[in-house]
Formats: structure tokens, C-alpha cells, sequence
């Protein structure tokens, strides 16, 4: 009776065969592993954290076009007039901050202002637009950010503000061992 | 109909079984709604939700100003965790670390990290997530 389910009358192996319990096998280990690869992917929200990171450091120093004069002050403190976290941006190095500060002519107004993780400056340089406006992308370096507005500083003078942020900011995923 | 020794029922009218060709049909329902219903759990599973969560919160802290009350829809993933059996600590500002930690299973979560040195405080109002930032060192209203 068994041996029905298997094979026909002929004697060959019917559609129940090892063979088909095989392509069964692969297609179902196939649906697995894609399904698991595609929801396990991380959503990548580097740019977008770049962005942000811009934004706040603009609503901080600059108003309604007016860069603050304590920005020029040689003692400004970036992370605690834009209330940046320290530990993360400097010591676990996940972002990278640079402000350039021109006059009119491109010429600094004071040193550059630099935060983060150093070696971010290199890998946002890989991955800027070349002569032909080809872009090389990298997975696994920071994604950046960079702008520049014009300004008005110490009265009317106008002037150029150039900002570069980049965030690595990956999460992690937290096993069930760990206190949640 | 049913004659004895002859199962008419699973034969078809050249008097081949039939009964082998039913089973190939079960068996090949059965394997692709157990794949529907492996990809369904999977696209609703809780490590989809924390991730999506986390970086939410996170971007969020990033993103507003002090003193901001910021209410986040959170029945979804309550929804996630009440199937996953988890009703307490779904969510976890560690503000220490600058962390945003979301748990919606028993087995571990997804922890995401903000840049902004806010003190945040998350408290649940029936569906809903509230976030309340404010400044450092702000108690008063802390």
C-alpha cells in the first residue's frame, strides 16, 4: 500500500519521489534563507542622521542668516552650545562634525571646528561626487552630509559657513542574555 | 459504490489509483502555506518592529528641541510583544549611553544610539508612546 504513494503501476517512481521531496527541500531552504536575509537587512538611516546632525548644528549657530558671535570665539564650545552628547560623538566616535567659517574671499575666519571620528573626513572624501559627477559608494564607511550657506557675521560683513557631518551610527541587535 | 476490495472512490475511470496524486496535492498545499505563513510571521515578527522602532525614537530625540513632548503611535509593536508575550519594558531610554532600546520579544532587542545630550523620559498612555526632552540638568520639569 506504501509503496503505491511512490511509485506507479509501471514500477517507476511516481511524483512522490526522493527527488521531489529534494526541489521541495531546496525551494523551502531558499524561501528561508531570502526571507531571514531581506528582515534580518538593516534599515539604513546613516544619511538621514547626517542630515539631522546638520540641522541642529544650523539652528544652533546660525539666525536668520546671522552666524552667533561667539561661534568666532577661539574658546567655542560646540558640543555644549548644541547640546551634543560627548561620549557618543567623541569617544565612541559614531559621527564626525566640520565647520569651516570663510569671509567673503574663502579665507578662514578661525580654525576649523572638528569633532568625531577623524577618519570619517577621508572616507565622506571617497564617496563625494568626482569631475564627472560619478559617485562612489561604500557600504560600510559614513554616510555624509555637506552644505554651505552664506552668512552675515560681526555686523554685515557676509561671509560663508561650511559644514561636513557623517554618521556611522549603526544599531545592534541585543541578545536575549543581555538586560533589556 | 464502495465495493469491497475495490476502493472505486480512489480510482479513476481507467482504474488507476488516484489516492497518490490527492497526496501529492495535500502535501504541496501543505509545504507552501507552511512558506506563507513562515513569511507572514517573518514580516511581522518583533525584530522587524524593534529596529523600525528604535531608529524611529532615536531620530525623533535627534530631531526635536528641548522641551518637546512627542507622542508616537506604539500599538503596532504592543500588539507584536502581546503575541510575543511580553508586556513590561518594551521600551528603554538609557540615558547614561544615549540608547534607545527596544524590546518586544523575550529573546534580547534592538538598541539604537542619539547624539543629542537630552534627558529624555518615555512613558506609555494607552497606545501611545510619550517622550518628554528636555534640557540637562532641567529637574524642575523633569
Amino acid at each position: 500500500m506504501v509503496e503505491r504513494f511512490f511509485r506507479n503501476k509501471k514500477g517507476g517512481e511516481k511524483l512522490l519521489s526522493v527527488w521531489w521531496f529534494f526541489v521541495l527541500t531546496i525551494v523551502g531552504v531558499g524561501i528561508v534563507v531570502s526571507v531571514l536575509m531581506f528582515y534580518s537587512a538593516e534599515e539604513d538611516t546613516r544619511s538621514l542622521e547626517s542630515e539631522i546632525l546638520y540641522n541642529k548644528i544650523i539652528d544652533c549657530i546660525v539666525d536668520n542668516g546671522f552666524l552667533s558671535p561667539i561661534v568666532l570665539n577661539q574658546n567655542f564650545d560646540l558640543m555644549k552650545t548644541c547640546t551634543l552628547d560627548e561620549k557618543v560623538i567623541n569617544e565612541e566616535k559614531l559621527f564626525y562634525i566640520k565647520i569651516n567659517i570663510l569671509d567673503e574671499n574663502g579665507k578662514n575666519l578661525r580654525e576649523s571646528i572638528v569633532e568625531g571620528n577623524k577618519e570619517f573626513l577621508t572616507q565622506c572624501e571617497i564617496q563625494s561626487p568626482d569631475e564627472k559627477g560619478k559617485i562612489t559608494e561604500a557600504k560600510h564607511y559614513a554616510k555624509c552630509f555637506r552644505r554651505t550657506i552664506k552668512i552675515i557675521y560681526s555686523g554685515e560683513k557676509i561671509g560663508k559657513l561650511e559644514i561636513l557631518t557623517a554618521s556611522n551610527n549603526l544599531g545592534r541587535k541585543i541578545g536575549a542574555t543581555e538586560n533589556v | 459504490m464502495l465495493k469491497k476490495g475495490n476502493f472505486s472512490l480512489f480510482r479513476d475511470k481507467r482504474g488507476e489509483d488516484i489516492f497518490p496524486n490527492v497526496i501529492f496535492i495535500v502535501v504541496n498545499i501543505l509545504f507552501f502555506s507552511v512558506m506563507m505563513l513562515f513569511v507572514f510571521k517573518a514580516s511581522t515578527g518583533a525584530i522587524v518592529y524593534e529596529q523600525a522602532y528604535a531608529k524611529q525614537i532615536a531620530l525623533l530625540i535627534d530631531y526635536s528641541k528641548p522641551n518637546t513632548d512627542i507622542k508616537i503611535d506604539f500599538s503596532k509593536a504592543i500588539a507584536v510583544a502581546k503575541e510575543n508575550k511580553k508586556t513590561a519594558n518594551l521600551v528603554k531610554i538609557d540615558d547614561v549611553n544615549k540608547e534607545v532600546i527596544v524590546s518586544l520579544s523575550g529573546q534580547g532587542g534592538y538598541a539604537f544610539k542619539y547624539f543629542s545630550d537630552y534627558n529624555v523620559q518615555a512613558e506609555f498612555a494607552n497606545n501611545f508612546l510619550v517622550l518628554h526632552i528636555k534640557e540637562k540638568g532641567d529637574v524642575k520639569n523633569g
